[in-house]
């Protein structure tokens, strides 16, 4: 049987919030950086979104159906382009419809309500299942979760809420010595499919794709080709992830990875050992090689001190209970525009620029708008502060 | 290792900054078994070293005094010379008034200087303190032919000359140590007699000490001094004090916010004041306390009572040793805006005592911290933000209170002191060949080391 590739490409942007000091709150809802929303999407589109949605619509018809991929874009981001860069919506419309474009679940904000509230995770993910359908005419079912977020209790959650596969990071954390290209299932419910990322193989493409060890590869895929695998293993399945600014910005256009990827996907779809598939396709195939226990939440770079989101310093971790503390309010309330800020708010870069790495260094992959965690922290603060007021539940 | 060095002040008669950063510096120097510091000041009164409980053990003919302070370390640690010119610094106009009405010397001249040791720019310089200086200097080099060392130190530009004449006479090497320049004292209104008197001294030492590369820049742009002489040794903090401190009852509920410092230009009163009331007008519950005296101290009741803030803003003058502990004691948020602050222990006292502190960006100490939040001193709407929300959200004034807490203990003036080490021995290595031209045609007093 030939071995599945699953190239799975994320597409999240939050609202960046604007500085909103202490004297604002009760007298200006307004949190938005309209300047840098607008200039960070348009540069977005230009430079990745537009560019690589065409060539994978190229790839897609020169292929026909030995060319698929699975996307996931977070409904943030679907309102920045909506109000900023249009043809992007337009663009993925044109992916969908190809049939070979598995547009994956989410959180509609890419929150991290797994964590903390089921509620407001519920929330989240029908309000981005109903804008997938609205959108590109498709209800996912199979999911991705923010910063690659998982335990077994999310997974058992996940399913709950009718997906039938999630895409976990293939970290060492989760997956001990196991083999990262085969099928596993949830230590809760094992028919509950894990998607276990290749991780050296993401990565080198994200961070690694323009440094001099790769300069033979660049201009020939064949020795990348060779890492996804050889004709009689047992592998069943490699996933590949990155986010989708990979292409043009992650890795410059200048870098030649347009070209390169371009021939990589080539040399797959015309590859007699290796296919391409969708993450629906791939868990039907194989059978879940066994399964893999995860009972403390991870999430992607949890080993690194980068990303600290499940366990987190203190000032993520009251800035998290202050926004999930509010979803009583909105159970029966979604029509409001505090609802709406709600939901913006819980975007998980807002509790990652809190991070403590931000004290130790600049994380050039994930540049904070803020000089410090805790001018971070002190912002948010007061926005919730502000929505407290309006939704009557704050003291002035 | 004997390192000769002159200063301008010595505990137990600090005034703050520069005297704080001599005997830590000399403290942590004394932990170094080879290295022994003959310290000299111009002496101002004559009860300043029982207090601390030094021995005095000798007194010259001439116009100097030896005793030995004991450091608590080694043996034997530093020799405390004061000189009896007859420069007298205080700290405030308060402590000016007081100082004359007892003592009312006449041939005393009264020097104000601030909270660094150095003195306040008041456009009025007479030539008597230039000359005192130069007395300063003549007693130098009486001191030279009596002291044997291998390497000059002198702090700050009151004491530059006097490092000069002994370099001069001795042809030791000098390192001056700047803790705040001329710019930072006066916010440009520069006295060019100052100025010259700490080119000079920079420009003739083999070596330039500055407490932070905000200072380090200023001495490089300002001063024309090439930057490979210029070194930035940070300060340090020396452990707080645990003898018991009365305490202070807390009000339950009301929060305290603290300026600590002199209340003139450069300390930036009035961007606390004018955040004070941004606060205020949002949260009633908040006190905020003005510490210290300064030229600026009429000015700044004034700015309050025209705000309106009065009965929640409180001035306390200046405040003795026990009494800052208090304060720092009840104290929720400890705010340093200066317009100019070449380094700020201050901060650094706060800190070990668990206070959130917010420093401007406008000074040394904000180089080294990485738990303090800070702001441009200008920039009163980020400064009242974030007293806020120290205030406001606990876990973030709960992060600071720890993590500065551990941060702030871990600046040891051993640390600094060793640095400081490092570059006598970088200098009594190769002070022969690089200066001799210099110091030809002047006598050379023999050493013993």
């Amino acid at each position: 049987m030939r071995k599945s590739v699953n190239l799975i490409f994320a597409v999240h942007q939050p609202f960046r919030l604007r500085r909103y000091r202490f004297f604002d709150i009760g007298n200006d809802h307004y949190y938005y950086d309209d300047y840098a929303n607008q200039n960070i999407t348009e540069w977005l589109a230009r430079k990745s979104y537009l560019p690589a949605a065409s060539m994978l619509l190229r790839l897609l018809a020169r292929h026909r159906g030995n060319f698929k991929l699975a996307l996931f874009v977070s409904g943030t981001a679907v309102e920045l382009f909506k109000k900023y860069a249009p043809p992007v919506i337009e663009a993925f419309k044109k992916l969908a419809d190809t049939g070979n474009v598995e547009f994956m679940g989410g959180t509609w904000s890419n929150s991290p309500a797994a964590l903390l509230n089921e509620e407001a995770f519920t929330d989240q993910v029908n309000r981005h299942k109903q804008l997938m359908e609205t959108c590109f005419g498709q209800s996912p079912v199979s999911f991705f979760s923010p910063e690659m977020l998982y335990s077994d209790d999310i997974g058992e959650m996940i399913r709950r809420h009718g997906f039938r596969s999630v895409v976990v990071e293939g970290s060492a954390q989760v997956l001990g010595w196991r083999n990262a290209d085969m099928l596993y299932g949830n230590a809760v419910s094992p028919t509950f499919k894990l998607l276990v990322t290749n991780r050296e193989l993401g990565n080198d493409l994200t961070f690694r794709f323009a440094g001099d060890e790769w300069a033979g590869i660049r201009t020939h895929p064949g020795g990348f080709l060779m890492r996804f695998g050889s004709e009689g293993s047992e592998e069943q399945v490699v996933n590949v992830y990155s986010d989708l600014e990979l292409m043009g910005v992650h890795q410059t256009a200048e870098s030649g990875i347009f070209t390169f990827m371009e021939s990589l996907i080539g040399e797959i779809a015309d590859h007699n050992y290796l296919k391409f598939s969708t993450p629906y396709e791939a868990i039907q195939q194989y059978p879940p090689a066994s399964i893999l226990s995860v009972p403390n939440p991870v999430a992607r770079n949890s080993g690194e001190a980068e990303s600290s989101l499940p366990g987190g310093n203190e000032l993520q971790r009251e800035a998290m209970a202050k926004i999930f503390g509010m979803s009583r309010q909105f159970t029966a309330n979604k029509e409001s525009d505090v609802y709406e800020d709600w939901c913006r708010l819980q975007s998980t870069d807002h509790f990652l620029y809190m991070s403590s790495a931000y004290y130790e260094k600049d994380i050039p992959h994930r540049p904070n708008p803020f000089n410090t965690p805790h001018e971070a922290f002190i912002n948010f603060m007061n926005i919730v502060a502000d929505m407290k007021l309006r939704t009557g539940t704050g003291s002035s | 290792m004997r390192v000769l060095m002159f200063g301008w002040e010595f505990p137990p008669h600090i005034s703050g900054g520069l005297g704080t950063a001599c005997y830590g510096l000399t403290k942590g120097l004394s932990e170094f078994n080879d290295t022994e510091v003959i310290f000299v000041v111009p002496r101002a009164w004559g009860d300043e070293l029982s207090r601390e409980g030094m021995s005095l053990i000798g007194a010259n003919q001439v116009p100097v005094a030896e005793e030995v302070i004991s450091m608590g370390g080694q043996e034997p640690g530093l020799k405390y010379i004061g000189i009896r010119a007859d420069i007298v610094p205080y700290l405030d106009p308060v402590q000016y008034r007081e100082l004359r009405k007892i003592r009312s010397p006449e041939n005393q001249h009264f020097v104000e200087i601030n909270k660094d040791g150095t003195i306040v720019f008041s456009g009025l310089y007479g030539p008597s303190l230039f000359k005192e200086i130069r007395n300063y200097a003549l007693v130098a080099i009486e001191v030279v032919s009596g002291e044997a060392f291998d390497v000059i130190h002198a702090h700050d530009w009151l004491a530059f000359p006097a490092g000069l004449a002994a370099k001069k006479a001795s042809g030791k090497p000098l390192i001056v140590h700047v803790h705040a320049t001329e710019f930072d004292r006066t916010g440009g209104n520069v006295s060019p007699a100052v100025y010259a008197i700490e080119r000079e001294g920079m420009e003739l030492a083999d070596k330039v000490i500055t407490v932070s590369n905000l200072t380090r820049n200023t001495v490089i742009n300002r001063y024309g001094i090439p930057p490979e002489k210029v070194v930035t040794v940070y300060n340090a903090v020396e452990p707080l004090p645990d003898r018991p401190v009365k305490k202070v009852q807390r009000i339950p509920g009301l929060k305290t916010v603290t300026f600590m410092g002199r209340i003139t230009l450069q300390k930036g009163p009035e961007y606390f004041i004018e955040a004070a009331h941004m606060i205020l007008k949002k949260i009633p519950e908040v006190r905020f306390v003005m510490a210290g005296s300064g030229d600026m101290l009429n000015s700044a009741v004034g700015q309050a009572a025209r705000l309106g803030i009065t009965d929640r803003f409180h001035f306390t003058g200046f405040l003795e040793n026990d009494e800052v502990l208090q304060l720092l004691d009840v104290t929720d948020v400890f705010v340093m805006p200066s317009v100019s602050e070449p380094f700020g222990i201050a901060p650094l006292e706060a800190m070990l005592a668990g206070v959130p502190v917010i420093v401007s960006r406008q000074s040394g100490v904000a180089e080294i911290v990485r738990y303090a939040t800070k702001i441009d001193f200008w920039d009163t709407c980020a400064l009242a933000d974030a007293i806020f929300g120290l205030l406001q959200y606990d876990a973030l004034a709960q992060m600071f209170s720890r993590h500065g807490a551990v941060e702030a203990g871990s600046l040891k003036w051993k640390h600094a002191a060793g640095m400081v080490r490092d570059l006598y021995l970088e200098l009594t290595g190769s002070v022969h060949s690089t200066h001799k031209e210099e110091i030809s045609g002047l006598p050379t007093v023999k050493n013993v080391s």
